[in-house]
């Protein structure tokens, strides 16, 4: 019943909390923004450093993008917009590359709801929204989810120069600025200059710098489900002969991160083990252990966009109803018989990503085992000792 | 389950006069004459002649080396008792009356009596003991060993030993023991190194921590026969013993201290045997001769036996039957290198069970023996014990083919790993 308030306690908090990209991995979506953060902060760093002698090739398509909706929007640019916006982005990109690199600079958050602006009276959906005064930049993470990369750093990189000014001004996407004419000019300027970053992203390959750490499972899926291969020992009982102190076999999970860190966990363990008696009695067990409990994750590597930091422990206790059935066998003679017991389960389980979800796991438990078979009214074969389990296995997140 | 084929069915096979049905289970075990009642063995005898047919089986089980009682008309467990040095061969002798059961071995003998209470070593033989003569309705139990020295024992009807001593082999005229067995009486029938024969009294001889002599008794009988190997009293006829010596079958008359019949033997002894009315078996070829004492004569019934593959099949047991006039045996084509007594198990595989209506020389009931499985005869039923660890048994009634199983008996004496 405590593990039972335990878990609803859990899954109500994790309806309080705030959807807060915070950097380490954690929440859905803070993994893509790490790396779209980070393809940003290049761009702007290698505009920075060309910014005397390339300017002229920035706010132009590359070959790469020709005949994407990103070209279009720069193939639309009259020469002086072109120049107009590469001297911009030259002349910002060491301020927006300073800020991104700044911990704390800029402060991120998600949003589940829908995004809208208010523009020349009336309301317009948006995926993100940039306050500069605050220095704080809100995305919708659904949206931004559902985006590849391409189109998230145009929508950062968009965001970002809401940051600058222009003639004193922080730049809006509504009215005329420079060369960009028209209620929609300043829009027209920001996604020139965010489609030029996106641009130097992929004629530098940073996108492909990116790529392991983009297919890398991430840590911040919620639902996780898990095969393995457990093999749990019991020690050897002086006391009789029957005892089978090795059980193998299936293992299944499911885990659900209520928080980054806290989770409810269920599993079955699908055990056998055999053993020979006096070279002729062969016994077999086979033990189903039904668990459910919490856990608690934690990452032991700080950069969540390397493997090692999206490695997490899964610290898990859990309650466990066993079922058993134990035969005993010589040449057909023998006999069978059934236990039902609860038990407690405590464990560890060492989590390492793989790509598309999939993980592998390995862990060791430590279960408490206290039942009993009755062998043909003549043995009381009890188990009292508690069993230590190894684990392997893979995981989907999702 | 077939159970003409999984089962041995023998025909009854009566233990022989007073003794424990006797020789030693398993193949390999000693082929040897010179000794007193039968060989030892490690299931006790089913039948007896002055107890009749027990409806106790008692064994030691080699799977988990202890002794086991069963009642074989309930068909359940009884007891089971733990031995000392459970390592080693053991084997035993059950008193029906006196439910109580007589454990041999090398390091020493045990009785345990019908509370379940033991008594070790009530006598100590420093050798193997080989043979034993047994007459439970008078509670004594001699014991031979192959250093030669003979233990006694008498035991009460609880079964808690009440006389024992050990004796030499050295008797009379500096002679010592060529063979022996108790008659009915309870008269230990000695045969000496010199041809001759004398009668003890085992309980005076315990009495008195020496050889006795029975009273009538008093001087051996000179027999006139040389290097007497094995001797069978009569269990009718307790004054007449049968002897077999290097060149004879004779019949000897302990009353009148004369030979009163003898047979010169012409062909290969195969078997001697004291189930039921002592007999001795010999072969040539396919003929087969069956000598046996009757009505103070040395009588000779001859079989001609088709032998099916070999010349001869072995012989493993025979019994002789004179007043259900029945002539018995279990025979297998397996090559063995023990014949002259009765073991049942000296093979394991092939084996057969042939009962002669002994009057007519017909055959009236023919059977094969299941592989593998130990055996023991009653009068009506034959007993199985199958080598599984977990202990498994089955009781055969010969006449309506019925059976009974006993299993995993042994589960709980499985010993820890």
């Amino acid at each position: 019943m405590r593990l039972l308030v335990f878990i609803l306690g859990l899954i109500l908090a994790q309806n309080a909390m705030a959807s807060t990209f915070v950097g380490n991995g954690g929440n859905a979506g803070d993994i893509e923004m790490e790396i779209t953060m980070g393809q940003a902060q290049k761009s702007l760093s290698i505009v920075e450093d060309n910014k005397d002698n390339a300017s002229s090739s920035l706010c132009t398509c590359s070959s790469q993008f020709e005949g994407r909706p990103l070209c279009d929007v720069l193939k639309k640019l009259t020469s002086d917009q072109v120049r107009f916006c590469a001297r911009f982005v030259s002349m910002k990109a060491g301020d927006l590359s300073r800020v991104l690199g700044e911990k704390g600079a800029l402060s991120v958050s998600w949003t589940h709801d829908h995004i809208e602006v208010q523009e020349e009276g009336r309301l317009r959906g948006a995926d993100a929204v940039t306050d500069p005064k605050r220095m704080t930049m809100t995305l919708n993470q659904k949206r931004f989810l559902e985006m590849d990369q391409n189109e998230r750093l145009f929508l950062v990189s968009h965001e970002l120069f809401h940051l600058t000014t222009y003639q004193g001004k922080t730049l809006s996407d509504e009215g005329e600025l420079g060369p960009f004419k028209g209620a929609d000019g300043g829009r027209n300027f920001i996604n020139a200059m965010a489609a030029a970053v996106v641009m130097q992203a992929s004629d530098y390959s940073i996108f492909s710098e990116y790529r392991a750490a983009e297919a890398r499972s991430k840590s911040y899926k919620k639902t996780y489900l898990s095969v393995g291969y457990a093999s749990m020992s019991t020690p050897n009982d002086s006391t009789t002969s029957f005892d089978v102190n090795r059980l193998a076999g299936a293992q299944f999970g499911v885990r659900y991160q209520l928080t980054p860190a806290f989770g409810v966990v269920g599993g079955l363990s699908l055990l056998s083990g055999d053993k020979t008696i006096m070279s002729t009695i062969k016994a077999k067990e086979n033990r189903n252990m039904l668990s459910l409990g919490a856990s608690y994750r934690f990452f032991p590597f700080a950069n969540p966009l390397t493997g090692a930091g999206q490695s997490h422990l899964v610290l898990s206790a859990t309650a466990d109803l066993l079922n058993g059935q134990y035969q005993y066998d010589e040449q057909g003679l023998g006999g069978t018989a059934k236990m039902s017991s609860m038990g407690l389960t405590v464990g560890c389980n060492y989590f390492i990503p793989f790509d598309a979800g999939l993980w592998a796991y390995a862990g060791v438990s430590y279960s408490t085992l206290n039942y009993s078979y009755n062998l043909d009214n003549q043995v009381d074969l009890k188990y009292k000792d508690n069993g230590t389990a190894f684990a392997l296995g893979v995981t989907y997140g999702f | 389950m077939d159970s003409k084929k999984l089962f041995a069915l023998f025909g009854f096979i009566y233990c022989s006069v007073l003794v424990g049905c006797g020789v030693q289970f398993g193949s390999g075990a000693d082929d040897r004459e010179n000794f007193i009642g039968n060989l030892t063995k490690d299931v006790a005898a089913l039948t007896t002649p002055d107890e009749g047919q027990a409806q106790n089986l008692v064994l030691f089980d080699k799977q988990v080396r202890r002794i086991h009682q069963f009642d074989l008309t309930a068909m359940k467990h009884v007891r089971s008792f733990g031995v000392r040095n459970p390592e080693i061969p053991h084997y035993v002798l059950y008193g029906n009356a006196g439910n109580y059961i007589v454990d041999l071995s090398e390091k020493g003998i045990s009785v345990f009596n019908r509370y379940d209470q033991v008594n070790h070593n009530p006598i100590k033989l420093l050798g193997k003991p080989i043979s034993a003569a047994f007459l439970p309705s008078k509670g004594l139990v001699i014991v031979y060993d192959d250093l030669a020295s003979v233990g006694m024992l008498k035991v009460d009807s609880n079964g808690d030993v009440v006389k024992k001593w050990v004796g030499g082999a050295k008797i009379a005229n500096g002679n010592t023991i060529a063979a022996g067995d108790l008659n009915s009486g309870g008269q230990l029938i000695l045969a000496l190194s010199d041809g001759s024969v004398v009668v003890a009294d085992p309980e005076a001889s315990m009495d008195a921590k020496d050889w006795k002599m029975a009273p009538g008794h008093t001087t051996p009988t000179v027999t006139g026969l040389s290097n007497i190997t094995w001797l069978a009293p009569l269990p009718k006829t307790p004054s007449q013993v049968m002897i077999r010596s290097t060149e004879k079958i004779s019949l000897l008359d302990l009353t009148s201290q004369t030979l009163v019949s003898s047979y010169s033997i012409v062909d290969t002894v195969s078997k001697m045997s004291k189930f039921n009315d002592p007999h001795v078996v010999m072969k040539s070829g396919n003929q087969v001769k069956v000598a046996y004492a009757e009505s103070s004569q040395i009588k000779i019934m001859t079989f001609y036996i088709n032998t099916d593959k070999l010349e001869v099949n072995y012989l493993l047991s025979t019994n002789l039957d004179l007043t259900k006039k029945t002539w018995s045996f279990v025979d297998t084509t397996q090559t063995l290198d023990y014949w002259f007594f009765n073991d049942l198990d000296a093979a394991k595989k092939d084996r057969r069970f042939v009962r002669y209506d002994f009057n007519q020389v017909l055959t009236t009931q023919k059977f094969n023996v299941a592989d593998e499985a130990q055996v023991e005869i009653a009068d009506d039923f034959i007993f199985a014990l199958f080598p599984r660890a977990l202990g498994y048994a089955v009781r055969y009634d010969i006449n309506t083919e019925r059976q009974s199983e006993l299993a995993r008996f042994n589960l709980k004496y499985i010993p820890a790993d």
